[in-house]
């Protein structure tokens, strides 16, 4: 873990480290935290780095690099027992109290934490704690770090050189976990590579870094290099899911900007000219609107004109989006939602991650249409997500929903490039009508499955939609048999469906095969659990997951697999949303929960020992905090 | 060739009120369509809510009738997936002015190649007759009960400084002349607005026909609101601001402005994607036969490669 002041560079320097982990042959899984804020407030990256692919993340840390006050006292008591913590030498005496950019609340919380202890207020007293803990403390004169760098540069001015100071810090985990400085170099080339003195320099700050902590003992665990076969990415999920929604044909995306899901169409906008594999050219047009009820409008006009198109959002975007989509549903456009769930309600935690935006998409709108709501576990299934999202749009002419965590959006992972294989996923555009001739055509004729042949504006079959009641040709109609007929059609659709989209693509399954206890839970949540559950199963438990990915139409294999076995319900909200759409879907209910609501996301450690708490003393709800 | 005009009619009888100023409006576009010399399936109308919402349902082109307010940017995305659509929005004082300002006004920021025709009575005819964002301050037409508090929006003012290519004012029972408008604002590259005062029989009492006529005059032959060159810009852009200030005892009615030089969005996009034109969004190939991709993401992958 490293953290830092917002815009003091912790994002470079992570990814610099990422990178050279990477490098080593390892994959990795990082989730980045901060603020609503544009410089100063507190920032961190926590990875944890593995031989085989990794996706969560746990609570103990194996070492903690700061340069900062804050990130000693918001981290101190994470570092685990044998850990390391690098701190700022000349910081030790620095106050709880006096660190301006700590919220009132922060402070508060740790000096009890240390008072509770008997330590004193400050970086001190965090560092006592953290070494009566077991933790080997590693003192860096970052001062005097920064002072050699400009001497080799041969810089007069240190403000030029003090923006060094991230890749210091990382070069000293990098020297203790005794990762190779190539590795060091081969990123830095990578990150910089297009400015030569900028790559020097950097170069010199990781020299200093290394030399810094040579002195102390290496850590237990070390990364020396392992083997890689093919090639590898590193991605956040924002990414993932851009990339996803390029492959699957979208070629217009609107946005209006908003945490967490700007990324993503700023990404889609940078690469908006797109290699086609005949070698011909295609192009995503992308549109920063003037507000979200103009993009999820736009993607309709776009969407009636016969493209593949999306809008990605969050919370407080989606909720202006909500009239839009009910015009989607009644006159049967295909559009596609990305959306994003931060902490609510209204303003809420706007950088922090959030389940609690389930039963909104469920049922947003007034009056009744079919929608189906998917919702992604990791980087990959986020990506074929994206793809497939177009396929049911289009299929069952129809809004959806595609729910990712904020902290999906964030994290980023290192895995094998061969993962993101757009080939296996057959495009399907669902039916549109064939011939020439446009006599006679009805946009929206009853069908027996619900579906009517659809037409694109500007071709031989002209229509008319209406968000008022219509008739089949899209005419506005308010007869009462007309309304019964269209409004079944249309409803007839989710049946549709729920029957035609294979139950493997609704729901995940892992585990044991006929176990005692079943996790039921969704979203980025998905890998802390499947390793949960492993560690308990080993321990001799019998545990099975049901990870579910689709709330719309809901998965109705779940019901048997559920009945008669124990449910604990595995969410990152204070309802249990997943598993109020359990009981409507299936009638029974979660027996225990395991839940968070803090903003941050929920980690194996907490997974597990939660689970423990349930199976020993049988609580109905445990309620899980960590994370700051 | 020209399509008749029965061709361009939908046979389905119009809800509107007797003597309702949208009729003018509605047989001004069949007519400009009519005589455009274009296919009649190159057309969409766009709508709103409200009376004038109603509109596409009796042209015989394609008639999306959509959301109160949100008219503008359901045209938007449809004529950025195909710019080949000749594409006309139709939408009340409140619904373009009211609901959907923020989407007027930011049309004119991006400058898309479209028409946008307002239906202005000054009044919420369907929700009987409450003040619309055009009717001014202190009137009182029968159907509000007290004077309107709020001052009137100047529709020409606000498409000036939001950025329309195209600002024109039409009477709409001069057919002929809002006919010859719509069809200068279908030509022009860029956001055309004409603004169509027209009578509300039922709740209008004031803006009656006998009130218009009395006052409408066509700008001349000597008025000349096209900007040719940059630096005609300064005069001509003041001139037509002064111009559309001119209200009470004579309404001037014609083109107040016009600018080409201005690039449409769609020339914008094509100078990022030069393919654009050729192949906008609804042309593009995204699979092969069998529903396989053809999207090559590699070196989207190669750019996040760390290994």
């Amino acid at each position: 873990m490293i953290g830092g002041a917002q815009g003091s560079g912790v994002d470079t320097s992570a990814n610099l480290f990422a990178r050279a982990v990477a490098k080593a042959g390892y994959y990795i899984y990082g989730k980045r935290e901060y603020f609503s804020n544009i410089k100063g407030r507190h920032s961190y990256f926590e990875m944890r780095i593995r031989d085989t692919p990794v996706n969560s993340l746990i609570d103990e840390k194996d070492i903690l690099v700061s340069y900062d006050a804050e990130t000693v006292l918001q981290h101190f008591y994470e570092v685990k027992s044998g850990g390391m913590l690098v701190y700022n030498s000349q910081e030790v005496n620095v106050k709880v109290s006096e660190v301006q950019s700590m919220e009132d609340g922060t402070k508060k919380r740790i000096e009890n934490i240390l008072k509770e202890k008997g330590f004193p207020l400050s970086v001190q007293g965090a560092l006592m704690f953290a070494e009566s803990n077991g933790v080997k403390l590693i003192p860096v004169n970052y001062d005097e770090a920064i002072r050699t760098v400009a001497k080799r540069l041969n810089e007069t001015q240190l403000s030029k050189v003090t923006r060094f100071v991230n890749t210091i810090a990382v070069s000293t985990s990098a020297y203790l976990l005794g990762l190779d400085m190539r590795f060091m170099e081969e990123a830095v080339r990578e990150t910089f590579g297009r400015k030569a003195e900028v790559v020097n320099q950097n170069m010199e700050a990781v020299k200093v870094g290394y030399d810094l902590v040579s002195s102390f003992e290496k850590y237990g665990k070390q990364l020396s290099p392992v083997e890689v076969r093919g090639h590898r990415v590193l991605l956040d999920g924002n990414t993932a899911i851009a990339i996803g929604k390029i492959a699957g044909g979208m070629r217009l995306q609107t946005y209006y900007p908003i945490t967490p899901a700007s990324d993503e169409s700023v990404y889609i906008e940078g690469n908006q000219v797109i290699d086609l594999i005949n070698g011909q050219k295609g192009g995503v047009v992308v549109v920063q609107t003037e507000d979200e009820i103009s993009a999820v409008t736009m993607v309709n006009g776009a969407a009636l004109a016969g493209v593949r198109a999306a809008t990605a959002t969050s919370g407080p975007g989606f909720s202006l989006m909500v009239e839009g989509m009910g015009y989607a549903g009644n006159v049967e456009i295909p559009i596609v939602i990305t959306y994003y769930m931060r902490g609510g309600p209204s303003t809420g935690l706007p950088t922090r991650t959030s389940q609690a935006d389930l039963l909104f998409p469920m049922f947003a709108g007034h009056g009744e249409f079919p929608r189906i709501v998917i919702a992604s576990g990791d980087h990959v299934e986020a990506f074929y997500d994206a793809m497939k999202a177009f396929n049911y749009a289009e299929r069952y002419q129809t809004p959806v929903v595609h729910l990712v965590d904020k902290a999906l959006a964030n994290a980023f992972v290192v895995t094998d490039e061969s993962e993101f294989d757009p080939k296996k996923v057959k495009i399907d555009r669902g039916i549109i009508v064939d011939g020439n001739s446009g006599n006679g055509y009805k946009r929206f004729k009853i069908t027996e499955s619900g579906v009517s042949p659809r037409a694109f504006l500007g071709s031989k079959h002209i229509f008319w939609t209406t968000g008022d009641e219509h008739d089949e040709e899209g005419h506005i109609t308010e007869d009462s048999e007309e309304r019964l007929e269209m409004y079944e059609k249309r409803m007839r659709k989710l049946e549709l469906a729920s029957r035609e989209i294979p139950e493997k693509e609704k729901f995940n399954y892992f585990g044991l095969e006929n176990p005692d206890y079943i996790i039921y839970s969704w979203g980025s949540n998905k890998w802390a659990i499947v390793e949960a559950i492993n560690k308990l199963n080993s321990e001799g438990y019998r545990f099975g997951f049901i990870q579910v990915r689709m709330f719309s139409p809901f998965p109705k294999n779940i019901e048997k697999i559920i009945r008669g076995k124990v449910v604990i319900d595995i969410e990152t909200n204070y309802l249990g949303q997943a598993g109020i759409v359990l009981r409507q879907n299936t009638g029974l209910s979660p027996d225990h929960y395991i839940l968070k609501w803090n903003g941050r996301p929920i980690t194996e450690s907490e997974i597990y020992n939660g689970v423990k708490q349930i199976l020993e003393k049988k609580v109905e709800k445990v309620v899980v905090k960590g994370g700051a | 060739m020209a399509l008749r005009l029965n061709q361009v009619r939908v046979n389905k009888w119009v809800d509107w009120c007797p003597g309702c100023g949208d009729f003018g409006i509605l047989s001004a576009i069949q007519m400009a369509i009519a005589e455009s010399e274009r296919p009649i399936t190159d057309f969409v109308v766009f709508s709103g809510i409200g009376c004038s919402g109603k509109l596409p349902h009796w042209v015989n082109t394609f008639g999306i009738h959509t959301l109160h307010g949100r008219v503008i940017p359901h045209a938007t995305g449809a004529k950025l997936a195909n710019p080949n659509l000749e594409i006309l929005v139709v939408g009340g004082d409140g619904d373009l002015l009211g609901i959907g300002a923020g989407h007027f006004v930011n049309a004119g920021r991006r400058n898309v190649d479209f028409t946008i025709i307002l239906h202005d009575n000054g009044v919420y005819g369907l929700t009987k007759g409450q003040a619309s964002p055009t009717l001014k301050r202190g009137l009182k037409p029968k159907s509000l009960p007290v004077p309107n508090i709020n001052e009137g929006i100047n529709p020409l003012l606000l498409a000036l400084a939001s950025g329309y290519t195209f600002v024109a004012r039409a009477y709409s029972y001069d057919v002929k002349h809002l006919k010859e408008l719509i069809k200068m604002a279908m030509k022009h590259k860029g956001s055309a607005f004409i603004d169509v005062l027209q009578p509300c029989p039922t709740y209008n009492d004031i803006h009656t026909k006998e009130w218009y006529q009395e006052r409408v005059y066509k700008l001349d032959k000597d008025w000349d609101p096209t900007v040719r060159a940059e630096e005609e810009w300064e005069e001509k852009f003041t001139k037509a601001i002064i111009k559309a200030h001119e209200w009470g005892s004579r309404i001037p009615l014609g083109v107040f402005y016009q600018n080409e030089l201005i690039p449409t969005y769609e020339e914008r996009l094509a100078q990022r994607m030069p393919f654009y034109k050729e192949k906008p969004p609804v042309l593009q190939e995204i699979m092969d036969k069998d529903g396989t991709p053809i999207t090559d993401i590699s070196k989207l992958l190669e750019a996040r490669r760390v290994v």
